[in-house]
């Protein structure tokens, strides 16, 4: 039977179980509810808005390196979000469109956004961010993202975070809101820096560390002055067994610099860690990408590649070795996304032609593999390439 | 036919089904679909190690070889098929009661044989039930070949079951055959597919819809709904189509009562011969047209149809296989009572549902999760007005605890469930509406109700010359093979249009 055949049939006999049907259609007429036309958009929008602006109403010079915008809702109320989510800001830079991820790290219970920024050495949204950003600008962000939260259905009452640097962000959303809450697990903190004074937020975390019996906070320092009486070195695996009593029942969660990524989840698996117990936070391009498992060596970062767009009669030349979006963008081509780490899928877009290169811990659907998809934010042009947008 | 355009607005499976089949009659198609993936409610999603079906629970009218069903023909006929594996699923349902189990396979003779089993003392009523459904089958497999209208004043004699089913309820069905409440909860306990529950629900699309899986059995796609999306782009773009993603349509242009374009998000503006929306009619209508363009004949026939539940999902990845749990099969529904009324109007709270799925996809596809682990659904149908009117700070605690709460019912049943969960999502009214765009997040567009069974849906014509809709909102309805059926529709109107075709049949390859 085809449902499909009654549709072309019954059609034309359609007027005769209508007048069969006309008393059974008045009466379920008479139905339980209000019809609602209400526009789907309005609803979603509150919730999760494609786009909403955020001034910058206060700067907080954290460290030398580091500084915290306060973002406060020009219209709207900011979307709700779970501590350890993070926001995509949008930006211009030097004439070129783009944007990048920064975990919001003030707790989901203030009426403003705190995006914590740490200039990279050879940054370009961060070095903008850090030194030309002023309170009164306004920024459209788009978010939140990101599963990197505390979820009480899975997660054990007893919380590891290892963060390193800029890292300790959506940490500090999450302790912020667990002590605002005063509710919430055991939480150990563990913060490797490089020196003392590129701790950020270093006297609230102690603060909190000495009024809340279910916080533990332990620093990590790799360069220390002499006279530094705690942790010194990185969280591998010695100092990780010395500052946990016991992993087992933990869930554990990693945000950091891409090197400390390799080193805790080592440390853990020697502890006897399951996978399954460590969540990481998504961290974007790594800043070599030759370093990364599975790079043909044989080829440059500095070598150029075609790009072609399908359709248009766009192409440029893009270097091996940098996110084919950043190129992207670079030459004018705007393309939506939001984690540009290559686990949201929002810039999905087809490989025609010619090879890129994906690490492994980019998050594809496996229909998208089996037709040829790539995320953009984190595929490398190995040669020419033809993509579909 | 290249010097003609047609536009999809939006690439839910009706629209991805209208557009591969006119790409394939040489027409020059544009989809645009606002989200970064093809589909609409018929894809996937991933977290961590677990990759998640978002929608699918059973695809009906596939059929085995030899056996294929009218879905399967259908994608045959836009050259879809060849491109997705079906992977067969063995029985129909579980149903779980309060005070019985019942496991319902496929095939006619073995499915009566199910409720007999239970209910040995209403063999007779069952069995004239499971043949008013298949003569009513049987009768709209007919009622397609009629081309002539004195053939279809003869048909109220021939086929009786068919024309009474249009205008009574399931519940009426079955008043006469059936008496224990255990036995018409049972036979009904797919009600949540079709959106009703049987005391409303149209007795022809119950009948009609439920024959498809008992003759030709449920199936799976491998790699999820994404990868039948996903095929559905490539047969597109092999015939010189193209979907564009991330650019949804804003307006659609109308001049002289006539579709004549759409302006997209990205702000293209596109002239075009016809317009098919995979969007919804009210949406098109309100927003997209602007209803002082609309006549208001549509916009009440609108108003006055009644928008279908939503859904509530917990999607949970374990860390352990769910057979050892005790889920030994795909699909379980469990029940809290025999009364479906009580079940359906509970939809319209906050409350924890007394009546939902739970899906074990690792049962059809044993690699559908990375080895030890598995992929573990429960969907509750909801509708969204209790969601709609609750403040955006309350939303998550509303959605968390009645995922806590359905959890801890469901690990009842299958006990260890909830000790093995390593990822939980939760999805609600809202999630739907976001990436569908439907009104109320309606997962079949307007009621199966009597005013809503098949022959009654609003046609594929759209309310404006060359608008036409290929969607669950229309003809066919909701569900996976009635809206890649409403594509081939819109796509037969289409070509009315164009060259005067009539009769669908033509259009489709012989049974494969
Ligand atoms: C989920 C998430 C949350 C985040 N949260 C925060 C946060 O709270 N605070 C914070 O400060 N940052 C955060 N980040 C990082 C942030 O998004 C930016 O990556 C960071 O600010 C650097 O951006 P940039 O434009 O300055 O540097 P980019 O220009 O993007 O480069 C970053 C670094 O990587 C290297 N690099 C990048 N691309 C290349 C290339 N093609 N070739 C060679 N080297 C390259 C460069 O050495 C540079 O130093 C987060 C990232 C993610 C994914
Ligand atoms: C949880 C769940 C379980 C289900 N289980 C089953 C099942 O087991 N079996 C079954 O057969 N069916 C099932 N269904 C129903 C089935 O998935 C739907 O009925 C069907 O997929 C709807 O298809 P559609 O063509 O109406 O498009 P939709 O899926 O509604 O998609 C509409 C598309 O249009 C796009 N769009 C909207 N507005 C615009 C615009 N302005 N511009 C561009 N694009 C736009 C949207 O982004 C979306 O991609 C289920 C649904 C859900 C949610
Ligand atoms: S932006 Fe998230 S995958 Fe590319």
């Amino acid at each position: 039977m085809a449902l499909r055949d009654l549709a072309d049939g019954l059609h034309d006999v359609a007027s005769i179980g209508l007048v069969l049907g006309k008393q059974m259609v008045a009466d379920s007429l008479a139905d339980v509810r209000d019809v609602e036309p209400g526009l789907p958009d309005e609803l979603v929008e509150r919730l999760h808005p494609r786009r909403v602006p955020g001034r910058v109403a206060e700067i907080i010079e954290e460290t030398a390196s580091t500084r915290t915008l306060r973002l406060v809702p020009v219209g709207e109320p900011f979307p709700p979000f779970r501590a350890g989510q993070f926001f995509a800001l949008l930006c211009e830079v030097g004439g070129v469109r783009t944007s990048r991820a920064y975990s919001v790290s003030s707790p989901p219970t203030r009426s403003y956004l705190d995006i914590t920024v740490r200039k990279m050495p050879s940054g370009f949204v961060s070095v903008y961010l850090c030194e030309e950003a002023a309170v009164g600008d306004v920024f459209e962000l788009s978010g939140p993202g990101g599963s990197f939260y505390h979820e009480p259905m899975t997660d054990s009452r007893e919380l590891v975070f290892l963060a390193g640097g800029s890292g300790v962000t959506p940490f500090m959303s999450m302790v912020r809101s667990f002590a605002d809450l005063d509710a919430g697990p055991r939480v150990h903190l563990v913060y490797g820096s490089r020196t003392l004074d590129d701790v950020i937020f270093e006297d609230e975390l102690a603060a909190m560390a000495r009024t809340h019996e279910s916080f533990r906070l332990d620093l990590v320092i790799s360069e220390p002055p002499d006279e530094f009486s705690g942790c010194r070195g990185f969280l591998d695996a010695p100092m990780l067994s010395s500052l946990l009593d016991g992993a087992e029942g933990k869930t554990f969660f990693i945000c950091g610099p891409h090197a400390m990524y390799g080193l805790c989840t080592g440390a853990l698996e020697g502890l006897g860690v399951s996978p399954a117990s460590v969540k990481k936070e998504a961290s974007g391009p790594p800043p070599d990408i030759t370093l990364v498992e599975g790079w043909p060596k044989k080829i440059k970062p500095s070598k150029k590649a075609t790009v072609r767009i399908e359709g248009t009669r766009s192409s440029f030349e893009a270097l091996c070795g940098e996110p084919l979006l950043n190129s992207l963008e670079r030459n004018g081509v705007a393309v939506e996304n939001l984690c540009r780490s290559g686990e949201c899928g929002v810039c999905r877009s087809q490989l025609v032609s010619g090879e890129v290169f994906m690490p492994a811990s980019v998050v594809l659907r496996k229909a998208d593999v089996a037709f040829g998809y790539i995320h953009p934010c984190m595929s490398y042009p190995l040669g020419d390439i033809t993509i579909r947008l | 036919m290249k010097d003609k355009r047609a536009i999809v607005v939006g690439a839910g499976l009706g629209g991805l089904s209208a557009a591969a089949y006119l790409a394939r009659a040489g027409l020059e198609v544009d989809v645009f679909e606002r989200n970064s993936y093809p589909g609409g409610y018929a894809c996937s999603f991933v977290r961590g190690p677990y990759e998640f079906e978002a929608s699918l629970h059973e695809l009906s009218g596939i059929g085995p070889p030899g056996n294929r069903g009218s879905c399967y023909r259908v994608l045959e006929g836009c050259d879809v098929a060849r491109r997705v594996e079906f992977l067969p699923i063995d029985d129909f349902y579980t149903s779980i009661f309060p005070d019985f189990t019942v496991r319902v396979p496929h095939g006619w003779e073995a499915a009566e044989e199910a409720y007999c089993d239970q209910f040995p003392r209403e063999r007779k009523g069952i069995s004239r039930v499971m043949q008013a459904m298949r003569r009513i089958n049987d009768a709209s497999a007919e009622a397609s070949k009629i081309t002539k209208a004195s053939d279809a004043l003869t048909l109220p004699f021939k086929a009786g079951d068919l024309v009474r089913s249009m205008g009574i309820t399931v519940a009426q069905a079955l008043d006469r055959e059936m008496k224990d409440p255990g036995l018409k909860a049972l036979f009904t306990n797919i009600w949540g597919y079709y959106g009703l529950p049987p005391s409303r629900l149209s007795w022809l699309l119950f009948a009609v819809a439920n024959a498809s899986y008992i003759e030709h059995g449920p199936y799976h796609v491998k790699g999820t709904t994404q990868a039948l999306s996903n095929a559905f782009v490539e047969s597109i773009e092999d015939n010189g189509g193209r979907v564009h993603l991330r650019d949804g349509v804003v307006s659609i242009e109308v001049a002289d009562g006539r579709a004549t374009g759409v302006v997209t998000g990205q702000g293209g503006r596109h002239k075009a011969d016809f317009v098919v929306c995979s969007a919804n009619p009210i949406t098109t209508c309100f927003s997209l047209i602007g209803p002082d363009k609309v006549p208001a004949d549509y916009l009440k026939a609108l108003a006055g149809r009644h928008i279908a539940v939503s859904t509530f999902n917990v999607y949970m990845g374990l860390d352990h296989p769910a057979a050892d749990l005790g889920l030994d099969g795909h699909e379980f529904f469990i029940n809290e009572g025999y009364d479906y009324d009580d079940q359906y109007l509970r939809m319209f709270t906050t409350d924890r549902p007394s009546y939902w799925a739970v899906t074990n996809y690792n049962h059809a596809d044993p690699e559908f999760s990375p080895p030890g682990t598995s992929v573990v659904v429960l969907t509750a149908l909801v509708d969204y007005t209790p969601w709609a009117h609750l403040p955006a700070d309350r939303y998550r605690e509303t959605k968390d605890r009645i995922a806590r709460e359905m959890i801890e019912a469901t690990d009842r049943r299958f006990p260890g469930l909830k000790d093995h969960l390593a990822v939980v999502e939760v999805s609600t009214p809202i999630t739907n509406m976001r990436y569908s765009g439907n009104p109320g997040g309606s997962i079949l567009g307007f009621d199966y109700d009597l005013a809503g069974s098949p022959p009654f849906r609003l046609s594929n014509r759209g309310p404006l010359e060359r608008l036409f809709f290929a969607n669950a909102w229309v003809r066919m309805g909701g569900g996976m093979e009635t809206c890649i059926t409403s594509g081939l529709f819109a796509y037969g109107e289409v070509m009315k249009d164009l060259r005067g075709t009539r009769g669908l049949a033509k259009l489709l390859p012989a049974t494969g």
